[in-house]
């Protein structure tokens, strides 16, 4: 998982970023505008103007009522009539003649500014008060009345002049007059909105005071085309129109395709650099594997060399024959290491491709008959009894030392692998400038699903402790080489018992040696 | 003493046997691990040699084996396996001891001696005195003034010998019969060097020696 962390994922992640930023960097984004409807904006406008002066007129004709019926009737019925208009809070009565009168309208939770002439009755409280100047008494305004600013920007004061020396002041509560016009407008708008709404024109009608009333079409983009602000008693409204706007998407196949490429080149790189890594990873351990099992090899022959030749030089005057014996046995386990070197060496030299043969006039036979020679003691100690067919008693070109190390190897696995089957039959002949050496055995044989990779370097098919046998894994892989190397092969053949090993290189004769005298 | 060898590798196996017996122990050889259980079964061998690598049986299975049914006998695994892992298994199935191949004679037998002293301690045991020198035959120990030194069954099958027959002397014939064996025919140089060695080890001056004397044409005597 961890090469997969450090190679794959990294790479997968510049993949997809460099496949976001293409994209973008691809789109292509046409915007098709579509001028919104004037004339039927403006149809609106006019519709909601004259609703909006219409609802003005009828709150301002309700004052008007309202004060009348102040003049004329009773403190209570007035107040019930003001309860009945909205936002109408309080009415002041100020005359020049008589008490200041108070008549309270709708019901009101929070305290109310105190309205108040300036000669007169000191305000509680005031800096939320509203001082009226008394000189308004005596001064006659419009018929329309005039509005006054309070402390409180909810709450404003609309003061009329009926009479002279009369003067009454409506505390007007202008939250519940946008609330109400709201609401009614809501149903009101529906009918007029209709054309706006059906030819799919984009707008928002808001109020200052209010916020949106409505809003049409899909999202808006951008400032409005349009805005038209209209004024009224119930607050500043706003119409706002947007143009018609149709993005069409489309993508640069160029810059597709390129970060596409670059993002499919950076998912291979992450992969080939994955499975390079897993390869590293593996040569790694095998490396040093193999380190472990050439260290692991030399345990045994330095073991013997060292208790052998202890042995010898302690019988080395008393039993002189006893000291021979284990100086021969010394002898055999310095062949036994020097076999091991050589296959060590080779596989170094193969690595570092400085492996290079020397073909030489010799005699085959010889070759193999002194491998042999040089096995037989270990060989008959393990109970195997060697057969040998050796004919190949000619003079022919080949690299001696190679022969002598893949037959080594062949014979070698003989002893550790074989030696259930207690025989090892050796054949060599040389037939039309080829060498053939069949080194066969009647051991366990090897598992036809092994039989593919015997040949690889550090395999081992028996590599559980109790099958009493160590290697390097390398004597085969090294035997085929050297035989490729040579111009033939090494091959495993088809067995019904055993395993058995066929080596064909070839071995041309020597040149013939052509004197003056022949020429001629 | 009986040492049972479990070795695969044919040299090895008669070596480290040839080792073990010129120090007067007796050993048993098994090429594999199964004549390992076997003969340990049969012969009750008094410490075990085992190598990891070997045919049938390996030498993890033979040690957890006799483990099994025996707690104390002292084994002993020498292998040319020589990855701390390998170590720590072998360790783990309850062997006393890992020696990495390769191995030198004196090595082996040293810890051989020290594994065997470790399953029989010298206070539990019998022990006769030679002079200032008490041995410790079961522990393979002889001590000094508190002083321990190391010693092979033959050399104490010697000083027995000599202790039985304290102010006689001890002739030749009697030293190889008794401490070789009638299988072997150690000649007269064998003796004379296992009695120097021995004499280096046990005399307090082994220019003049105390406890092995010599007499002369006859053999030793220890008086």
């Amino acid at each position: 998982m961890r090469p997969a962390l450090i190679t794959i994922l990294p790479m997968l992640a510049a993949a997809v970023l460099v496949m976001v930023g293409g994209e973008r960097m691809a789109r292509r984004d046409l915007e098709t505008r579509t001028a919104a409807d004037r004339g039927r904006l403006l149809d609106f406008d006019e519709a909601f103007r004259t609703e909006l002066a219409r609802l003005d007129a009828l709150y301002l004709a309700h004052l008007d009522d309202l004060t009348n019926a102040a003049l004329l009737q009773k403190s209570d019925e007035v107040s019930k009539q003001a309860a009945n208009i909205t936002g109408v809070r309080q009415i002041r009565i100020f005359r020049h003649k008589g008490k200041d009168l108070t008549i309270r309208g709708s019901r009101e939770i929070r305290r109310l500014p105190e309205i108040v002439l300036k000669d007169g009755k000191r305000p509680l409280d005031l800096n939320s008060a509203s001082v009226l100047d008394p000189a308004m008494l005596d001064v006659p305004l419009p018929a329309a009345g005039k509005w006054l600013p309070t402390s409180d920007p909810d709450l404003r004061l609309h003061c009329r002049t009926p009479q002279g020396g009369l003067l009454m002041v409506f505390l007007i509560d202008f939250r519940a007059v946008h609330v109400s016009t709201a609401i009614h407008l809501a149903s009101w708008i529906q009918t007029p909105l209709s054309p706006l709404r059906e030819s799919g024109e984009r707008v928002v009608i808001e109020s200052t005071a209010s916020g949106e009333l409505v809003s049409l079409g899909p999202q808006q983009h951008g400032p409005a085309a349009s805005i038209i602000p209209i004024r009224s008693l119930s607050g500043d409204w706003q119409l706002r129109a947007w143009d018609g706007l149709v993005v069409t998407r489309s993508h640069d196949p160029a810059v597709i395709t390129l970060a596409l490429t670059i993002a499919v080149l950076l998912l291979a790189s992450g992969v080939m650099l994955f499975l390079q890594q897993k390869r590293a990873l593996k040569l790694a351990a095998e490396r040093v594997s193999f380190v472990n099992r050439v260290s692991h090899e030399l345990g045994t022959p330095l073991t013997n060399l060292a208790l052998n030749l202890d042995l010898a030089t302690e019988c080395l005057t008393a039993r002189p024959q006893e000291s021979l014996r284990r100086l021969r046995l010394v002898a055999e386990e310095i062949e036994r290491l020097s076999r091991l070197v050589a296959n060590v060496l080779t596989f170094s030299r193969r690595e570092r491709d400085t492996l290079i043969l020397q073909p030489v006039l010799c005699i085959p036979a010889d070759i193999i008959q002194s491998v042999i020679e040089n096995f037989r003691p270990a060989l008959e100690r393990r109970g195997i009894v060697i057969e040998t067919h050796v004919s190949a008693g000619e003079t022919v070109l080949l690299d001696p030392d190679a022969l002598s190390q893949i037959t080594g190897n062949l014979i070698s696995n003989v002893e550790k692998y074989a030696t259930d089957g207690r025989w090892v039959g050796i054949r060599c002949e040389i037939d039309s400038d080829f060498l053939t050496l069949e080194v066969r055995d009647r051991g366990k044989g090897i598992p036809p699903g092994a039989r593919a990779r015997v040949f690889a370097p550090f395999e081992r098919v028996l590599q559980a402790t109790n099958e009493g046998a160590s290697g390097t894994g390398l004597g085969l892989s090294i035997g085929r080489d050297l035989a490729r190397r040579m111009g033939g092969n090494l091959e495993l053949l088809e067995t019904t018992k055993g395993a058995s090993f066929i080596l064909r290189v070839p071995s041309p004769p020597p040149p013939a040696i052509v004197s003056s005298t022949d020429a001629t | 003493m009986t040492i049972l060898i479990a070795e695969d590798d044919p040299l090895t196996l008669d070596a480290l046997a040839t080792c073990i017996e010129s120090e007067g122990f007796t050993a048993l050889r098994a090429p594999d691990g199964k004549q390992a259980i076997d003969l340990w079964r049969s012969e009750k061998p008094d410490l075990l040699c085992l190598d990891i690598m070997i045919p049938h049986i390996d030498g993890y299975e033979v040690c957890r084996r006799v483990r099994a049914s025996d707690r104390t006998i002292p084994i002993l695994f020498l292998s040319a396996k020589n990855q701390e892992i390998d170590v720590v298994v072998g360790l783990d199935l309850g062997a006393d001891d890992f020696i990495r191949k390769p191995f030198t004679r004196r090595e082996v037998m040293a810890r051989i001696r020290a594994a065997l002293r470790r399953r029989a301690p010298e206070g539990e045991s019998e022990h006769f005195r030679l002079a200032d020198l008490t041995v410790h035959p079961s522990s393979l120990l002889a001590k000094r003034d508190g002083k321990s030194i190391d010693l092979t069954p033959r050399e104490v099958s010697m000083l027995r010998l000599l202790h039985k027959h304290r102010g006689e002397p001890v002739s030749r014939d009697a030293f190889l019969d008794t401490c070789w064996g009638i299988d072997y025919f150690p000649d007269s140089r064998t003796l004379d060097q296992h009695i120097l060695l021995l004499r280096k080890k046990i005399e307090a001056n082994p220019a003049e020696p105390q406890i092995i004397r010599t007499v002369r044409a006859v053999g030793y005597r220890f008086d």
